[in-house]
């Protein structure tokens, strides 16, 4: 597993996004969509980020990529600040992080042939001539096998299948030989039997190229697979962080257990078996609840504890974190309980 | 007698380039109390077959035949009206995909669920009774009758679109890709739903899905659509144990376990242009054990009982 | 999704599509057929210019009437450059004319022109030659003579032929009565003859009326040179007709044919060019303000809002008052007031494909908002745009006419509004000038017509609920 402590490739501190969105005719509220993550990223790593709508997973890696203004905490990529770096200095940045599309109909511009759309990196980027774009180009597309490249190129997306187009998006992605590649839910409108190809495929140029991936997922069981850690965000904040199997398999956190738990596994055992699934509204970033955000719905929840005092992500076995207060106590909280207490 | 008994079901639409199989030649039984899986990828076909059957068909249809018996009544002969006024919601009700972005935004959502009532000529008041009656046995607090659905989560808005097709009592209930786009566990909540549902009112199911995981949790029997055709048809176990159909075989090794070491497996290619799909086998050109024969087309055979598969492979002499 | 180029074979997929391509294509070849056959300045120095229409018919209906009612006489012009004898110093221009209308001539004129002597000024004489024989002198004349300081060769009448009404001129008149009293009446009065001179030299005299003699004329112009090298360059006889041309006249004796032909490029030119104009202008402020957002969108759209609400028909009224009735005058107030609408509708398009995964991919990877904006925003509205563009091309034409015809119109160039205004103008309404009115109008519906046919073809483009299956 590659190393994850020295390093990394992006780290963050503290990141937080909020926006405010409007409410009635004058009024508006906050929205938490990411409230403090802090995570670092290891070359050549691949960490998934799982979470239900509204957990702020993909807003998490919009932020990264500079997509989405963060508004606190801090994003180094490379050893290089960049929080704030206004859009004209991104343009190195932009060269090295890129990003993989949910949508494979929507994230391609249906007027322009294969051959623009993985073209257009390399015109925004510059310095690149007719020949060597040509050539970049049709290397990208050979990566991502779409075979023979010379025709693929010249079709447009309307004539390829879900598969293909997410393998343009991939080639687009990949043809200025980036660093940091931020693939939100890359599969999810792939037919089932297609979906391992692609992860195969971002796994093998991953191994090849040293790339290092967040891979934004709601699917636990492709997590497992195709990532080396998992986060589990709830809420705009990661609730647990460890490597993959270890967090399917030993999941602390209840709501990591709550999702685990849902999770359709084909076997015929589960046909008319209650299925144990937590109840509760799911969770709406408009309206976080104190203290640890998860309590309204957890069923081991600690009264007096879980309603007022937010659990802090600590590590509690080797490389697994969980922010959760069923797990040993640490000195932290027990001076916050006392000032609570005061 | 089954409830429900299909026989070489045809639907084609016209289209400039010619026109699209989508249904072509389907043929299946579904029992009282039985839930019956339709498992197919985008572009099987699996919706249009629920289109068939519900005779909710576009302008473009250039092909519309087959057998359709509903409690042992011919229902193709039907006039539009009398499908309307007898079977529809009635006798068959349908949770389309996506109906849960489909309702009126202005009404509230009691007047949206009493309204079919109310065409029956059901009083208002006894209705409404009836609709609060469905509202709770779908899980929801009373309170939601008088809820705009823009104040209701889209848990809320799904479980109020079973509670719709339950208006009228009816004894099958189609129900298209219920729990997509919602997150896994609003979804795990509504399949608990749909089991209490048939464990409680003995409902028969036809449940359409992409996702054989999903249909695992809720058929008695499964039917793997591809191509606008049945590839294999059995119970949940046969299936899932011992899948014959080289196209269930791949699929179900498609889908990645949260409990085993053993990594997704994935199939080549994409699915048939249903406008001009493969002469023969329509899986044949990404079947990994096609051979000799397969350019013939198969037929549906049954290669144990109760288990049917459309492949050469269990076709005999 | 649809690219422009899916446009064409669309919009000829449909009935009404198919019949506006076709008839918008006449329009344009007839257009074509006018720009090049017409003068440029057509307007001010023939349409405006009342000193050529002086040979035509006034308010005379087209000739085809003649096929419904009265045989009325046909417009004659007779024209010769080259005598037709040479008898001495004598040349003689003859001009036949079969006269078979049941009604006389409404005039006749005589025009010389293009005159060259090197001493002494030709004599010139018009006479008339009728089918019973008789010979009517019409009218005798001398050109100028040499101007002090002036040197040969002389001209004379090149810019303006030396033209006379032949139905007022006292010579025409005792000659005509000299040769109809001895031949039929001798009785005849002489004011008669006078007062229906054209009628008299058309016609024999029964009973003491004048009746209509059908039959072969001919007109001659008689004309003597001193010098063998002078010459007379032009000679022309006009008939006056009561009907004339495929289209009629106007009350100054206008040929309406040709001023309802260059009023089709015009109006051609005003639709397209004032739909195209305020679509882009309308297209551009529309993407730069759903795309740009914050203080850029809010003053674009408050500059719509009051635009839109500002009354343009007094400001229009003012400005053509202030500044004068020029057509591009016209055109870019109403380019300038037409923005708004398209700019609300073009903004609300880009602010849902603003934040499509397309336009996010396009900012993940650094694209300038240029380049978003031309390359990833504009193709999905461009088959829209380009719907209505030709759905505001008629709106323009009609805008013309209206202002014209509340006489905002610029009077060099004729338009299908100003025809219609002047015909107005004169009462060819309680006149009964049918023929100066219905074309006109009729022009300006079948060119609206041809834009609206276009655009019912490409209302699947602009209404997606009515797209077919495809």
């Amino acid at each position: 597993m590659p190393g994850t402590d020295m390093d990394p490739i992006l780290s963050l501190e503290n990141l937080q996004v909020h926006f405010r969105a409007r409410q009635g005719l004058l009024g508006s509220i906050p929205i938490r969509a990411v409230d403090g993550v802090s995570l670092e990223l290891g070359r050549g790593e691949t960490l998934a980020v799982v979470g239900e709508s509204g957990s702020g997973k993909t807003t998490l890696g919009r932020a990264t990529l500079r997509l989405i203004q963060a508004t606190g905490g801090r994003i180094r990529f490379e050893g290089e600040e960049i929080t704030r770096s206004p859009e004209r200095s991104l343009k190195s940045f932009r060269r090295r992080a890129q990003a993989i599309f949910q949508d494979p109909y929507a994230s391609l511009s249906p007027y322009m042939s294969v051959f623009q759309i993985v073209e257009e990196p390399l015109l925004v980027q510059g310095g690149f001539s007719a020949g060597e774009r040509q050539r970049r180009v049709i290397q990208a597309l050979r990566s991502v096998r779409l075979q023979p490249a010379q025709e693929f190129a010249a079709k447009f997306p309307h004539q390829l299948s879900g598969g293909q187009r997410q393998r343009v998006g991939l080639a687009r992605a990949l043809v200025l030989e980036p660093h940091y590649i931020v693939a939100d839910e890359p599969v999810s409108m792939i037919d089932a039997s297609s979906r391992a190809e692609i992860l195969y495929l971002l796994r093998e140029l991953q191994s090849a190229r040293g790339l290092s991936f967040l891979f934004i997922t709601h699917d636990l069981a492709s997590a497992r697979h195709f990532a080396d850690r998992i986060a589990v965000m709830y809420l705009g904040r990661i609730v647990e962080l460890a490597p993959a199997r270890e967090l399917i398999d030993r999941p602390l956190h209840p709501y990591t257990q709550a999702l685990l738990r849902a999770v359709p596994e084909p076997d015929a055992h589960n046909r008319l078996r209650m299925r144990e699934v937590i109840g509760g509204e799911p969770p709406n970033a408009a309206r976080v609840p104190p203290g640890c955000a998860f309590h309204p719905r957890c069923p081991k929840i600690i009264e007096g504890i879980c309603q007022a005092t937010r659990p802090e992500l600590v590590e509690i076995g080797p490389g697994h974190r969980v922010a959760c207060h069923l797990y040993p106590v640490s000195e932290n909280l027990a001076d916050n309980a006392a000032k609570q207490g005061r | 007698m089954p409830l429900l008994d299909v026989r070489d079901l045809v639907l084609h639409y016209a289209t400039p380039r010619g026109p699209v199989r989508a249904v072509d030649g389907v043929s299946f039984g579904l029992e009282a109390g039985e839930a019956l899986g339709l498992i197919g990828e985008s572009g099987s076909g699996k919706t249009s077959l629920a289109v068939a059957l519900m005779r909710t068909l576009p302008k473009n249809v250039a092909r519309y035949e087959g057998q359709i018996r509903f409690q042992g009544r011919d229902l193709m002969p039907l006039s539009e009206d009398a499908l309307r006024r007898e079977v529809r919601w009635k006798g068959i009700s349908m949770v389309f995909q996506g109906a849960m972005n489909a309702f009126n935004p202005v009404l509230r959502v009691g007047q949206q669920v009493i309204e079919r009532m109310l065409v029956e000529g059901i009083p208002r008041p006894q209705a409404r009774r009836r609709a609060e009656k469905l509202l709770q046995r779908v899980g929801l607090p009373i309170e939601v009758y008088d809820r705009y659905p823009h104040e209701l989560s889209g848990g809320m808005k799904q479980r109020v679109v079973i509670a719709m097709a339950l208006a009228l009592e009816p004894p099958l209930v189609i129900l298209d890709e219920p729990t997509s786009a919602l997150d896994v566990v609003v979804q795990a909540q509504i399949m608990n739903l749909l089991k209490e549902l048939r464990r409680e009112m003995g409902l028969s199911m036809l449940f359409i899905t992409h996702d054989l995981a999903l249909a695992s949790d809720l058929c008695d029997r499964v039917a793997v659509v591809y191509g606008g055709q049945i590839r294999e048809l059995g119970s949940l176990e046969g299936l899932l144990e011992r899948p014959l159909d080289p196209y269930t075989q791949g699929l179900l090794a498609s889908i990645p376990r949260l409990h085993s070491d053993r990594m997704p497996a994935f199939l080549p290619g994409a699915p048939p242009d249903l406008v001009s799909p493969p002469p023969g086998c329509r899986f044949l050109p990404r079947c990994p054990k096609a051979f000799a024969r397969c350019p013939q087309p198969p037929a549906l055979v049954e290669v144990e009982p109760g288990h049917l598969a459309r492949c050469w492979l269990y076709a005999g002499d | 999704m649809r690219r422009l180029s899916d446009v064409l074979p669309e919009l000829l997929s449909s009935a009404p599509g198919k019949a506006g391509t076709v008839l918008f294509g006449v329009l344009l070849l007839v257009a074509a057929y006018v720009v090049l056959t017409f003068p440029a300045d057509f307007g001010p120095a023939r349409w405006s210019n009342p000193a050529l229409w002086g040979d035509y018919p006034k308010t005379a209906p087209p000739v085809w009437t003649n096929l419904f009612g009265a045989n009325r006489p046909e417009h004659r012009i007779l024209e010769a450059r080259t005598p037709t004898r040479t008898d001495g110093k004598v040349k003689t221009y003859v001009l036949p004319l079969d006269y078979q209308a049941s009604q006389p001539p409404t005039f006749l004129s005589f025009s010389v022109g293009d005159v060259t002597y090197q001493a002494h000024p030709p004599t010139v004489e018009a006479v008339l030659i009728r089918p019973d024989g008789g010979a009517v002198r019409l009218y005798q004349t001398v050109p100028g003579g040499p101007q002090p300081g002036e040197t040969p060769p002389y001209r004379r009448n090149f810019q303006e032929p030396l033209r006379v009404q032949l139905e007022t001129e006292p010579t025409a008149v005792e000659a005509a009565y000299n040769f109809l009293s001895e031949k039929y009446d001798p009785h005849l009065n002489f004011d008669e003859v006078g007062r229906q001179l054209p009628l008299a030299l058309f016609g024999t005299v029964v009973d003491g009326r004048f009746v209509v003699l059908k039959g072969g004329y001919r007109l001659e112009a008689k004309v003597r040179l001193d010098n063998p090298q002078d010459s007379v360059g032009l000679v022309r006889f006009v008939v006056g007709g009561a009907v004339y041309g495929l289209m009629g006249t106007d009350s100054q004796g206008r040929d309406l044919a040709q001023g309802l032909l260059f009023g089709l490029p015009i109006a051609l030119a005003i639709g397209l060019a004032v739909s195209t104009l305020s679509t882009l202008l309308g297209t551009a402020l529309g993407l730069v303000s759903g795309y740009a957002g914050g203080p850029t969108d809010l003053l674009i759209q408050r500059a719509a809002d009051i635009v839109n609400n500002v009354p343009t028909l007094p400001l229009l009224i003012f400005v053509v008052f202030v500044l004068g009735a020029k057509l591009w005058l016209v055109l870019l107030m109403l380019i300038l007031f037409s923005w708004p609408g398209l700019t609300i509708l073009v903004r609300s398009m880009v602010l849902s494909l603003r934040s499509s995964p397309e336009v996010e991919a396009a900012r993940a990877l650094g694209c300038s908002t240029g380049r978003i904006i031309a390359y990833h925003l504009f193709p999905h509205i461009a088959p829209f745009i380009f719907a209505t563009l030709i759905f505001s091309a008629p709106g323009a034409i009609l805008a013309e006419a209206g202002l014209s015809f509340i006489g905002l119109g610029d009077p060099t160039l004729p338009t299908w509004g100003q025809i219609l205004e002047q015909g107005f103008r004169t009462g060819a309404v309680f006149n009964g000038y049918w023929w100066w009115i219905i074309p006109p109008g009729l022009l300006i519906v079948l060119t609206a017509l041809a834009f609206m046919l276009i655009s019912l073809g490409l209302e699947p483009i602009l209404n997606p609920r009515l797209r077919r299956e495809t």
